[in-house]
């Protein structure tokens, strides 16, 4: 009676401790490896920033750096400060314009608002507190901060209560799962690469606010995107079973 | 260390302070929002009496609010005139309220009040519009039974949705009730798909846990109601509020009543279409939800009637719409511990960072609620757009904290600021019925959809003997 409103599923504990099993596996994999996986990413990094032609060093080393760091040459030189007052005031009208425009969405006014008071805040910042020196080589480090092997654990974490744990086929889990990891590992290495690039083509305003931006809010996308598809065949599996049963 | 770099340093020790503590906040709500997830999910849910629903009918009066609803009125009149419900003796009462409306709405009005005896029509012409709580204030002096339901004009109830409402009121603990609401025009656009999935697991995953736990399910201002002599206890419906349904809810548990949620009485709203006509009702439900912030804060904290769990949902729930500007506040000061490095006490302590890099986007467990009541309700398409939440919640950001700001000027400022600028009625087009037969017809023909003949099992009249028994029981204590 009523059953689809007071319906509710039985946990499969057994799929449970297999994905903590893997979580474990894969953190402690994490832990134990991460400089390895490190100098991974950065040779990765490094043949695809070959490959796009962007002058670079990569030195790996353990003792001196936090990490792997590659070495750009770039011909820096400081804003003006007149020009910084001009990139100040242009931002801070795109923030109030956004504000009372009424024909712009609300989603597309917290972007604009989120991204114009960041690029202020980069800008004061790179001016008047901790500017870049002018030096002609500058310095990106890959270390776990920004190399993206929290999300690994991250995504680990997330998917096995909340998906492990659902009615249906261990294989489509396992296998979403190791797709959301792969994803990941592959769009860290493409946002590393472009992070990198910035800095030599745009300077290291350019490349502070990209790198912020790029870094936990783009994951969340596919985080969620790869455990909708994931549920999305979960409930296909569910809705094939009952048709086999009444069959 | 030069004045600059010290102040520099005490920005930078604020700003890590200030993330922290938003972090620490964020971790609440997920941890709160796995619990419900996990209870729902996976544990046994109460039903809230529905074995009783069709074998206890107290008099019930229903409240329908109307301002200009010429396009809808005639759709929700037809509605209750052909509720599966007693209407026998003046049991049932269908009291429309014309608010002031200038368009076809009194006529519509007048026509059924004419045609059924039951209907009641009542006119405030030339004082109405100045917001809900005062026209169902109107309603409630003219309502004269005991149980009183209100429903938003643009709803579209079925048959059983009353006497799956009234059931819980068979408790006399239970003084309000709140049933779950369904968008019926979901494929219309991008904002109704969206208000769809965040409807889903409000109230399926969210509500139904609050209740299944005993915690506090909120009334939501329709497709709800309370016991009219408790409605007049706490002082009827707050003029002054622009969410008189959260702040009903409080009061009602505040003076020791419950509220109980009903999930198997589904009703039909036409969600909003577009982002304007979203941000304008976002923008009432969360200044009205600030203002019950501000007013039941330390009153939920200190009363000697909750529970410590209760208290503490209480207060989380108080603080739902002032999460996304936690969110934008951790965007912003995120920033600083990215450019003037992660503090010391980050690299003591590694999982503080992984808990920053997880908060940063507010928590997951919101998608695993939306996810998971979608796949309860066996709608696989809606879960492929569960990624598009995120566009949602960037529109909660941008309006929760605009609101949140306004909310603190009214309440400097006082009610009086509060009713003509603010109360922003949201438009309807009418297209609810169309949709609702659309949908009507698929479910009846889809066999693994929810639409299922509601069933009896038998129990019901033991349930309720078994309630009145223990109530009996109850007054010849008190008179002894």
């Amino acid at each position: 009676m009523h059953a689809q409103y007071s319906r509710s599923l039985r946990i499969q504990k057994v799929h449970f401790f297999v994905g903590l099993a893997i979580s474990l596996v894969f953190t402690s994999l994490i832990a134990f490896n991460g400089f390895n996986f490190w100098i991974w990413q950065a040779s990765m990094v490094d043949w695809l920033l070959s490959f796009a032609g962007v002058s670079h060093k990569l030195f790996i080393s353990s003792g001196v750096a936090k990490g792997p760091t590659f070495e750009m040459p770039i011909n820096f030189r400081p804003i003006p400060f007149t020009t910084v007052i001009v990139l100040l005031f242009v931002l801070a009208s795109l923030a109030v314009i956004v504000n009372i425009f009424r024909g712009i969405p609300p989603p597309v006014k917290a972007v604009s608002f989120v991204v114009s008071i960041l690029a202020i805040l980069t800008l004061l910042w790179q001016t008047m507190v901790s500017p870049i020196p002018a030096y002609t080589l500058h310095w990106v480090t890959l270390d776990w901060s920004c190399s993206g092997v929290i999300n690994l654990c991250l995504i680990t974490l997330i998917y096995v209560p909340f998906l492990f744990t659902i009615k249906g086929p261990l294989w489509v889990k396992v296998f979403w799962l190791f797709v959301a990891i792969g994803f990941s590992i592959v769009w860290n290495l493409l946002r590393m690469s472009l992070v990198t690039a910035t800095l030599y083509y745009f300077g290291g305003l350019v490349f502070l606010l990209f790198h912020y931006i790029l870094g936990a809010f783009i994951d969340f996308v596919y985080i969620v995107t790869f455990y909708s598809l994931a549920l999305a065949h979960l409930s296909k599996s569910e809705a094939s079973e009952a048709i086999k049963f009444d069959a | 260390m030069t004045l600059e770099s010290q102040i520099v340093s005490l920005i930078g020790h604020l700003a890590n302070f200030v993330l922290l503590t938003i972090s620490a906040i964020m971790c609440l709500y997920v941890m709160r929002h796995i619990r419900f997830f996990w209870n729902r999910m996976f544990k046994e849910q109460r039903r809230c009496y529905q074995d009783l629903a069709g074998a206890y009918t107290p008099s019930v009066s229903i409240l329908i609010p109307m301002h200009k609803e010429e396009r809808v009125a005639a759709d929700i009149l037809e509605r209750f005139v052909e509720m599966d419900y007693p209407k026998d003796g003046g049991r049932y009462e269908v009291i429309a309220i014309d608010d002031g409306s200038t368009d076809a709405t009194p006529s519509i009005v007048d026509e059924y009040a004419s045609k059924f005896p039951f209907v009641k029509a009542v006119h405030r012409a030339g004082n109405g519009g100045n917001g809900k709580p005062e026209a169902l204030n109107v309603g409630l002096k003219v309502a004269s039974n005991e149980i009183v339901l209100t429903f938003d004009a643009d709803y579209l109830p079925p048959r059983d949705c009353v006497k799956r409402l009234v059931a819980p009121f068979a408790d006399v603990e239970v003084g309000g009730v709140m049933g779950r609401v369904v968008p019926v025009n979901s494929p219309e656009s991008l904002v109704t798909r969206l208000i769809d999935i965040e409807r889903a697991g409000g109230y399926q995953i969210n509500q139904q846990a609050r209740y299944n736990l005993n915690l506090i399910p909120q009334f939501g201002g329709t497709v709800g109601g309370f016991r009219r002599s408790v409605l007049k206890a706490v002082g009827e419906f707050d003029e002054t509020k622009l969410a008189e349904d959260t702040d009903l809810t409080y009061k009602l548990y505040l003076y020791g009543w419950k509220v109980a949620y009903v999930n198997a009485a589904e009703c039909y709203e036409e969600a909003v279409l577009s982002w304007d006509m979203r941000e304008k009702q976002l923008t009432r439900w969360a200044i009205g939800h600030d203002q019950c912030l501000f007013e039941y804060f330390f009153e939920t904290l200190k009363s000697p009637i909750l529970t410590f769990w209760q208290k503490v949902d209480g207060i989380l729930l108080l603080g739902v719409y002032t999460t996304p500007l936690l969110i934008l506040i951790g965007w912003l000061t995120g920033l600083f511990t990215y450019l003037a490095g992660a503090p010391w006490w980050c690299s003591v302590f590694p999982g503080i960072l992984f808990v920053f890099a997880y908060n940063s986007i507010g928590n997951f467990a919101i998608f695993a609620e939306a996810g998971g009541s979608l796949f309860l309700d066996q709608r696989r398409r809606s879960i492929w757009l569960l990624p598009l939440v995120l566009v949602n919640l960037l529109a909660n950001v941008w309006v929760c904290s605009k609101a949140f700001f306004q909310a603190i000027f009214l309440h400097q400022r006082g009610y009086e600021q509060v009713k003509p600028p603010v109360w922003a009625k949201t438009q309807k087009r009418g297209v609810g019925k169309d949709n609702y037969n659309k949908a009507l017809n698929s479910f009846r023909n889809n066999n693994t959809h929810r639409w299922d003949k509601t069933e009896r099992s038998g129990n019901g009249m033991r349930y309720y003997n078994d309630i009145k028994n223990a109530e009996t029981k109850r007054n010849h204590r008190k008179r002894g």
